[in-house]
């Protein structure tokens, strides 16, 4: 039990729309354990997006709990996930999210400056030196490339040290090439800080590198894989 | 204060965010600082001066010698006195001569207060005196030595006597409020003046009893004179005396002062219109480019209240440094409004008040809370999950309720800067009637154009369509700049044109000379020396000064008479059997002969303010001797003849007994002159008149036209610097309302560019669409300013109304210039940056 970082229970999502009310999600229930990786996929529409927005405590779901650590988040208000998610959590988008008037550097110590740390200009140094780009620091975002500031957006990530990482199509925006470099980056990463990765995918190459893959169609938990028995297998 | 939300600030500062924003306000603070800065300056110059102002604790002022009794009273209550007379007169040295503001004082004068005297030709060297002049002595402005030609130790001529100039007076205490414009001054002492011969029955002159003593006293001698006034009211209506006191001269001037400064500061509050506008526009956008940053900021966990004190904290540094700069360009700027102001006033300029630092402070952190803070109000609550989903809608304070805020904050702003309610109700319900009306007719413009744009090539039809499918853009853009430049235009309009519009409008026999305060005896000389000039004048008429009393017996109540703007003071009374030519009888009759009673006629719109008709029985009081008259006839009066003019003539006779001085005014030529020449081409025949007769006065028209046309220059002036900035700030509407459809117009000419359209159809689109608007701008404000003109120069000054064919040139190209120019310049981003990297920057 101690090790769960996240439990989700009989979770739904319901939104109103003029006439009618649409259900997004439905009766999702799965745990995930502390350090390692999960999988969301499934095809566009199916609310993946708008489970992770639940996992991480950004959104409310209609019913259901989910707890993140021992935090009962779904019985917090905002002011109180937000404080969970400045504890535990960081984030890595498909359009990067990187702030135009921001270096590289500053953007990586943005999130520590704003959480008072007071190293948080040599971590994201050294942050940005293990994503490779330890020569474009004063470059702002409009002068890098997709791949680089995704790798910023890589290094702002891991270098909160958050308990757990979401990520929202990390590599959706970049080509093929590119994509894997930042894929690689981004378990190596998580490997390294030993963070619980979870992240929404289209592409069945990353997923597969997770430890669990869930399926989500028509706001269903349609499928779980535990990719680890399927990767000793693999090995044996 | 947390160091993170300073860092964040100067990373939105580097980033370009907040240029517009801090650059509109620093342009509203500045207007404001200006205006406030030079209104207090000048008004505490001039109160301080009242403060000396009468050189005494008390006085007692009047048109003719002040009755014995006065002194007597002063007298036995222990009070000092001194006595003042003021007149203006030719004064000469060797052949140069000048109409002088002489002052004759007695030996005590001043009682309060202390002249400041210097025998250095530079000004140095400074000493103070509590004594006048002695016998024999003149003392001058430094100035009437450059107008004479002269030095110290010269002899100068007043009236018939000949003075030493001996010290050139710095400063005297009661110099009066500062607004010159009269003559170069000259003190002499009191006991020269009969010898001077320049005083006689009629003249024009202002005699001063001075009073100082312990405070009963002062106040017994006020109880008194309040006393003996309630008395004589039953007797005379108009007194021939005026008690002066500090606390009344301060009054009435204070009451001035706040209509002076409210009228200079809305002014200026259009400018912080503008301003607020652009800077209402300019934190949309920074609040669109906050709203990723903010929706990071609470994924991450930072709670709303801490999206709220950093929004603050960077909202009160920018108020705070805008509001410094503000403060230090309105400082440099005063000085330019002091400078043109220079030759207007004559006041030592003492440091400001408190007042307009905090007129500026508070203009700078209301113009935030009221046009800034609104467009950011929604930030703290974003949701976190727009990290996730950006198409999730943010709560915007509505437009409406942000533009009522706005409306709010500049009322507040009016009301505090013109310190009545009902002012700022209606300054506001104007600017916002002459905005609407800008608004309707540029619309009507901009729907022509979009018909011409039809037929045309495609960047033209491009351009102009772009123009009107924004067209709520384009019309708070058109309304900002039409107006301001209408302002602009209408000033500018005044200064060029108006005074060589009367000029050029006035009769070509107008009279060039006047000819004043010449006596009885001295009319058969001058007439001569004019004849051998062959020099034309009008009619010879007799003067003198009187005030009406009674009308058929009752007595003329002080309301009735302060109806009658013309009658309210002393008035100039003559008497001629001929009708003069610029008159016409509009009731009665004028006199075929001799009437049996004392008879005269009056000018029709005094009589109408008056309430008097024909028939009436009209007493005067001339020099405190009356006698009455019937009114039978009424005359309208062209004022525009510059011929002399009456409100009141008698049947010859009347004023015999009043030893009347004569006056005339003489045609001697073209009246235009080359500026600024007035002085070396004087008329000949002035030289001999004056050296002749020297008690008599000179005025050339040319001089008081140019003193005029100097007044309206300067005053023009200052008001189209602070206009000037208030342009800036449309220029700041217009850089913030591109600001507003920026990424619109980046990502629409990336999709016109990647389908092959060529630079310069976006280029030539854009000059389009910018000229047009400029177009339309300068018309509406050529249009206005048109109009207000013909209004200014029919019912202001009697003129026929012309067209101002280079008012329409310029309105129209400033416009087009200003506008093609700062629209390109804001612009250039939309047509240099390279198609894809638009798109990817908007992605």
């Amino acid at each position: 039990m101690p090790n769960k970082i996240l439990r989700v229970r009989s979770v739904n999502k319901t939104v109103q729309t003029a006439d009618q009310s649409l259900t997004i999600l439905n009766d999702i229930s799965f745990d995930l354990e502390a350090s390692q990786s999960l999988a969301i996929v499934g095809p566009s529409g199916a609310g993946k997006s708008t489970l992770l927005g639940l996992l991480a405590g950004l959104d409310e779901p209609t019913s259901g709990d989910i707890w993140m650590g021992e935090h009962h988040i779904t019985e917090m208000d905002e002011e109180g996930r937000a404080r969970v998610r400045a504890q535990l959590v960081g984030f890595v988008f498909q359009t990067f999210q990187l702030l135009g008037s921001l270096t590289a550097l500053e953007n990586v110590a943005l999130p520590m400056e704003l959480a008072g740390q007071t190293n948080a200009q040599s971590r994201a140094k050294e942050f940005l030196d293990k994503v490779g780009l330890s020569e474009r620091l004063s470059h702002y975002p409009k002068q890098l490339s997709g791949g680089e500031q995704q790798r910023v957006a890589v290094a702002r990530a891991f270098a909160c040290a958050p308990k757990l990482l979401f990520a929202d199509e990390p590599t959706g925006n970049l080509d093929q090439g590119t994509g894997a470099k930042v894929s690689d980056l981004l378990f190596e990463l998580n490997e390294q800080s030993q963070t619980t990765l979870v992240l929404v995918t289209h592409e069945q190459r990353l997923a597969n590198r997770c430890q669990t893959i869930i399926t989500i169609d028509g706001g269903e938990l349609t499928q779980t894989v535990d990719n680890r028995k399927e990767q000793s297998r693999a090995i044996a | 204060m947390r160091l993170i939300d300073l860092k964040l600030l100067y990373r939105d500062w580097r980033g370009g965010q907040l240029n517009l924003v801090i650059s509109a306000l620093v342009l509203a603070v500045t207007v404001v600082t200006a205006v406030s800065l030079f209104a207090d300056r000048v008004e505490r110059g001039i109160l301080q001066q009242i403060s000396q102002f009468l050189a005494a604790d008390l006085a007692v002022r009047g048109g003719i010698e002040i009755d014995d009794q006065y002194r007597v009273k002063a007298t036995e209550l222990g009070l000092e006195t001194a006595d003042t007379a003021s007149f203006r007169s030719m004064v000469f040295v060797g052949d140069k001569n000048h109409l002088a503001a002489v002052k004759a004082v007695s030996m005590d004068y001043p009682l309060r207060g202390q002249m400041e005297l210097t025998s250095d030709p530079l000004g140095h060297n400074v000493s103070v005196s509590g004594i006048g002049p002695s016998q024999g002595e003149a003392w001058v402005e430094p100035r009437l030595l450059t107008l004479l030609d002269a030095k110290l130790g010269d002899r100068v001529e007043v009236g018939y006597l000949t003075l030493e100039i001996t010290r050139l007076i710095i400063n005297e205490p009661d110099r009066g409020t500062g607004f010159g414009g009269a003559g170069a001054r000259i003190m002499i002492s009191l006991k020269d003046l009969p010898a001077s011969k320049l005083i006689r029955p009629g003249s024009r002159a202002t005699y001063r009893l001075l009073m100082s003593g312990n405070e009963s006293s002062i106040s017994n001698f006020k109880q008194w004179y309040e006393d003996k006034e309630r008395k004589e009211a039953d007797e005379l209506t108009v007194p021939h005396y005026r008690l002066l006191t500090p606390e009344g001269a301060e009054e009435q001037l204070g009451e001035t002062f706040t209509r002076g400064r409210a009228f200079l500061l809305l002014s200026g509050t259009i400018g912080v219109l503008l301003a607020g506008l652009a800077m209402a526009l300019a934190s949309h956008r920074y609040a669109n480019r906050l709203t990723d940053q903010v929706a990071l900021m609470k994924a991450w966990g930072q709670p709303s209240s801490a999206v709220r004190r950093s929004q603050f904290v960077r909202l009160l540094m920018i108020a705070l440094v805008a509001t410094c700069l503000g403060i230090l360009f309105g400082w440099l700027a005063h000085y330019f409004l002091l400078e043109l102001a220079k030759g207007l006033l004559n006041v030592e300029l003492p440091l400001p008040s408190w007042r307009p630092w905090i007129v500026a402070s508070v203009t700078g952190v209301i113009c935030v809370l009221g046009f800034a803070l609104p467009a950011l109000w929604h930030l703290p609550a974003i949701a976190p999950l727009k990290v996730l989903r950006r198409d999730l809608p943010t709560s915007l304070v509505s437009q409406g309720k942000r533009l009522w805020i706005g409306i709010a904050a500049l009322f507040a702003l009016t009301a505090w800067y013109s310190t009545s309610l009902v002012t700022a109700s209606l300054f506001l319900g104007a600017l916002f009637v002459l905005f609407a009306v800008c608004a309707l007719v540029a619309l009507q413009f901009l729907r022509l154009v979009k018909g011409f744009g039809a037929w045309q090539g495609s960047y033209v039809r491009l351009g102009l369509a772009n123009l009107w499918r924004r067209r709520a853009q384009t019309l708070v853009q058109l309304v900002g700049f039409a107006t301001t430049l209408m302002l602009l235009l209408i000033v500018t309009g005044m200064r060029t044109n108006l005074i060589s519009e009367w000029e050029a409008q006035l009769p070509a026999d107008t009279p060039s000379h006047f000819l004043f305060n010449v006596a009885d005896a001295e009319v058969e000389g001058v007439r001569e020396i004019l004849a051998k000039d062959s020099l034309e004048t009008t009619e010879w008429y007799p003067m003198v000064r009187g005030r009406l009393t009674h009308i058929n017996g009752d007595l003329i109540s002080k309301e009735r008479l302060a109806r009658s703007g013309g009658l309210s003071r002393e008035v100039n009374l003559t008497q001629t059997t001929t009708l003069p030519p610029s008159n016409k009888i509009v009731a009665g009759s004028w006199w075929e002969s001799a009437p049996e009673k004392p008879a005269f006629s009056m000018e029709e719109e005094v009589a109408t303010e008056l309430g008097v008709t024909l028939g009436d029985e009209i007493t005067y009081s001339v020099g405190g001797l009356t006698f009455s008259a019937t009114l039978t006839s009424l005359r309208s009066v062209n004022w525009q003849s510059m011929n002399p003019n009456f409100y009141v003539i008698f049947y010859p006779g009347a004023l015999d007994k009043y030893a009347p001085n004569w006056v005339t005014a003489v045609k001697a030529g073209d009246l235009v002159r080359k500026e600024g020449d007035a002085l070396t081409q004087q008329a000949p025949f002035i030289k001999e008149m004056v050296q002749r007769y020297p008690t008599a006065i000179v005025l050339e028209l040319t001089d008081v036209v140019s003193r005029i046309r100097d007044v309206i220059t300067r005053v023009t002036q200052g008001l189209e610097l602070i206009l000037l900035l208030v342009l800036a700030c449309g220029a700041m509407v217009l850089f913030a309302s591109i600001g507003v459809s920026f990424d619109e117009r980046l990502r629409e000419n990336a999709i016109l560019r990647t389908l092959g359209s060529s630079k310069k159809v976006i280029l030539g689109a854009l000059t389009v669409e910018y000229a047009a608007l400029g177009f339309v701008s300068g018309l509406i404000a050529s249009m206005g300013a048109e109009t207000v003109l013909y209004f200014v120069q029919t019912k202001v000054f009697d003129l026929s109304a012309q067209w101002h064919p280079s008012l329409w040139a310029i309105g129209i190209f400033a416009g087009v210039a200003l506008i093609v120019l700062l629209g390109l310049l804001r612009s250039r981003e939309i047509i240099t940056v390279a198609p894809l990297e638009s798109l990817r920057r908007l992605a």
